[in-house]
């Protein structure tokens, strides 16, 4: 009997070695990134073409995995109940937040440790389609605001892009009438079908359009201008105060993850951002590269919130 | 410019190799209880990053018409739909394998989700740009309109008892409630748990309603059942040839495809809804326009002919809106959506316009899968039936771990097994007492879809109704919902009266 406890001890010394050792080794087994979205939007591209970037630095089978629902809350959940091991990653953007201001979540961003920002989505554009004959910005403002409610701003309701139209109401002294119309593919086709007036979109998502001129890209909803999109004007080009609605892309881990860990990934993330097939990548869809990392990241994205998000909170809520 | 696309399809053997490959997986994904063209999709969509663009989403075009395919084949030998999309085909047929027919039954199938399949593949390869603009005319009052008619005409179709098939939809629709509400955020029926507030998965769902209550039911008649199976695998199969079906029944059935494929067709291009519903409306129409609606139910071969026409032309439908406005409709063509992005192609209108080449490169993969996806199958139809020779306690274990696999996989999340255990008990206890589930599954998929459009409307017309009735489409669709209504309730109150009259004549005697 105390041979076998002998034995089992041994063994259970040798497994806690070989624990170390494995830790010593990370990443040794493949990595999976939770993308809190489903497929077949921009959030899900960026998940997958960073997987292949990561994949090449790390020497792992980098796998992205789509959990739906809840407005991204089931994905950071699942994200948090995982191992804290960092073989489970997490993405998420500005989306983030909205559930907990909205009070149905705690989850938060200070609920992760953050790996890092490898770019950034300064392509949000406010569009019209052509045949509303906006002549510009200023045009479109001033009509929304001489007969108040008559322009429909057609979105997700519940999600940043309502944010964004109290923002432009409240900044601009327009009058736009928020509609629920849905996500993103059902907001190129209610503009489409001249179903509602004005939308905002991440240019790339509906390029085909803007190519042929059906749509029109009034402003861009950032704070810097990009040179991608040179059609894309800032608001306050106008005369306008700029409403940033650009959207970070983060990547974040489980809160108890070893710090050698989130340095391992983090050093990974740097260099996923400047492979240069990750690059031409986000230059053929108008993003821009960057290369925050943990806790500089994390100060940016919270910075980002309050300066963008957080004030509207409250027409925000009462909204609802 | 299709035989354009044919000729590139062909001058790489690869693509055309690839094609066969894809077929076959996505119907051996599409036959196994709980794993859909969908899974088969997300498994399949990494190995296409290497490919050329044309040979990568050809692949992957010839997996989704293989897995939406391949339901039939469970959904006939075991009475467990394989996909959402072949519900329906299990009512008859199963019923039709369960009479030594399980040959002839697959037949039709395979030849009918063919014909459905090639009938969407040349409307897509020839209307396609201008279906698109008609569908961009569907606003919230449009919708409101044509679920309200699917809801109606499928919960009409109740087997049996009509008051137990309204109870199992509303059953279904209050189920649909649970989770975080799509408009408002609201937390609903969630009890204070946590992952109650995505809601009850669709999938999970399925395949617990269908595919583990039939295993339950199994193995609750284990006894009598093994024997019986076992009898009726290979009795029929020698004496039949080709597909099964005479030539006569061949035409007498493709008047009820004709219907079917439209169905299928119109429901693949409605963003949200697909094969899942468009085989249940195909087979309520073909049972209430039958000559021989007793049949129905009982291994009618019309009634395999409709939902398996009606689940291939839906594909098309969703390839339409997604190939020439970049919409994907539903969770099988956001995969392939996925696909497109990771080789730099936008669907979209300028796909069309630009008279690119790779467009006619994907309808020819298209119309090929079809043809190879009928190939392979006509040749599987002996091995298919051997299933049926598995020993029950062999085989039902592997369903159920495919079962817990599936549910798992839609989402990734372990809570969906639950979710599945727990609506498998549910299906096996309706089924028990005779409640139908098809009627429930429908009210569980559109409910929510019709709130949503409705609260739209309402906030788009500031909580008037009238701009819906002011719409040409959403009113023919209003007007249609009601016909579906009176001759619902005219044809149950006939029956009711034959009954009592039948009834009054045997006690007089």
């Amino acid at each position: 009997m105390k041979k076998l406890i002998s034995v089992l001890l041994v063994l259970c010394m040798f497994l806690g070695l070989a624990n170390v050792a494995l830790a010593d080794k990370f990443p040794s087994k493949p990595i999976q990134i939770i993308c809190p979205v489903k497929a077949g939007g921009d959030t899900d591209r960026n998940t997958r073409q960073l997987a292949l970037a990561l994949e090449k630095v790390l020497g792992v089978s980098v796998v992205t995995v789509n959990v739906n629902g809840g407005a991204t809350v089931m994905g950071m959940e699942q994200a948090l109940d995982a191992e804290p091991d960092g073989y489970t990653l997490i993405i998420n953007g500005t989306d983030m937040f909205v559930p907990n201001m909205m009070g149905t979540t705690d989850i938060n961003l200070s609920s992760f440790k953050t790996i890092g920002i490898p770019l950034i989505d300064n392509t949000t554009v406010l569009v019209a389609h052509k045949d509303s004959g906006y002549a510009d910005l200023k045009d479109l403002v001033e009509k929304s605001a001489a007969q108040p409610d008559s322009i429909e701003y057609g979105g997700k309701i519940g999600a940043t892009n309502q944010i964004c139209g109290i923002a432009m109401n409240k900044e601009w002294g327009s009058a736009f009438r928020f509609q629920d119309v849905g996500n993103n593919a059902a907001k190129i086709t209610a503009l489409l079908g001249r179903q509602t007036d004005v939308i905002n979109l991440s240019y790339s998502l509906a390029l085909d359009y803007f190519k042929t001129g059906e749509f029109q890209a009034l402003c861009l909803l950032g704070s810097e201008a990009n040179e991608l999109i040179p059609d894309a004007k800032l608001a306050s080009e106008f005369g306008y105060k700029n409403v940033d609605f650009s959207k970070f892309f983060w990547v974040g881990v489980n809160p108890d993850t070893p710090d050698e860990i989130v340095d391992i990934l983090a050093d990974a993330l740097a260099k996923a951002a400047q492979d240069p097939e990750f690059l031409a990548y986000l230059k053929e869809n108008f993003l821009t590269p960057a290369c925050m990392l943990k806790e500089e990241a994390q100060a940016y994205a919270q910075k980002f919130y309050e300066d963008t998000m957080e004030i509207y909170k409250d027409e925000f809520i009462a909204a609802q | 410019m299709l035989l354009q696309g044919f000729a590139n399809l062909f001058a790489n053997p690869v693509t055309v190799a690839l094609i066969a490959i894809g077929d076959l997986a996505g119907l051996i994904f599409g036959a196994i209880p709980g794993l859909s063209a969908f899974t088969a999709l997300a498994i399949m969509l990494p190995l296409t990053f290497s490919m050329e663009p044309v040979v990568g989403i050809s692949f992957l075009m010839s997996v989704y018409v293989g897995g939406v395919s391949g339901g039939f084949i469970s959904a006939i030998l075991l009475g467990i739909p394989g996909t959402p999309s072949s519900i329906a085909t299990c009512f008859d047929g199963h019923a039709l394998a369960t009479k030594g027919q399980s040959y002839r039954a697959m037949g039709v199938a395979v030849l009918f989700s063919f014909i459905g399949g090639i009938f969407s593949a040349i409307i897509l390869s020839t209307l396609a740009p201008l279906i698109g603009q008609v569908a961009l005319r569907f606003s919230p009052y449009e919708y409101t309109a044509v679920i309200l008619l699917a809801l109606t005409t499928v919960s009409a179709l109740a087997e049996g008892s009509m008051v137990k098939g309204l109870l199992a939809c509303l059953l279904g629709v209050s189920l649909s409630f649970v989770g975080i509400d799509q408009l408002s955020a609201y937390t609903r029926y969630t009890f204070g748990f946590r992952e109650l507030r995505g809601g009850f998965a669709l999938v999970p769902l399925l395949i617990g309603l269908f595919a583990v209550s039939q295993v339950l039911s199994n193995a609750a008649k284990r006894n009598s059942v093994t024997p019986e199976q076992a009898k009726l695998s290979v009795v029929k199969q020698a004496r039949m040839k080709g597909f099964g079906i005479t030539w006569k029944e061949f035409l007498h059935c493709l008047k009820t495809a004709g219907p079917a494929a439209a169905i299928g067709l119109v429901i693949g291009i409605l963003p949200g809804i697909g094969g899942n519903i468009a085989n249940l409306l195909a087979y309520t129409f073909a049972k209430k326009t039958s000559k021989h609606p007793e049949e129905f139910g009982k291994g009618s071969i019309e009634g395999i002919c409709a939902p398996e026409t009606a689940n291939n032309a839906s594909v098309g439908g969703a390839l339409i809106i997604l190939l020439t406005l970049g919409i994907p409709g539903d969770n099988a063509t956001s995969m392939i959506m996925a696909g497109f992005q990771i080789h730099g192609i936008a669907p979209g209108p300028l796909l069309f316009s630009s008279g690119n080449v790779l467009v006619y490169a994907i309808f020819a993969a298209f119309i090929l899968a079809n043809v190879i996806m009928l190939a392979e199958a006509y040749f599987g139809l002996p091995i298919f039936s051997k299933i049926l020779s598995i020993r029950t306690e062999v085989l039902l274990p592997v369903v159920i771990a495919f079962c817990f696999v599936g549910s798992y996989s839609s989402n990734n999340r372990i809570f969906d097994i639950a979710v599945m255990v727990a609506f498998g008990i549910l299906g096996f206890v309706m089924k028990r007492h005779k409640y139908p589930l098809a009627p429930m599954v429908v009210g569980f998929i559109l409910a929510p879809m019709l709130e949503e459009n409705l609260r739209r409307s309402l906030m788009r017309s500031q909580g008037s109704l009238m701009p819906m009735v002011q719409s040409p489409i959403a009113v023919a669709f209003l007007v249609l919902t009601a016909a579906v209504l009176v001759y619902t309730v005219v044809s149950e109150v006939k029956k009711s009266k034959q009954a009592a009259a039948a009834a009054a004549n045997e006690s007089d005697d």
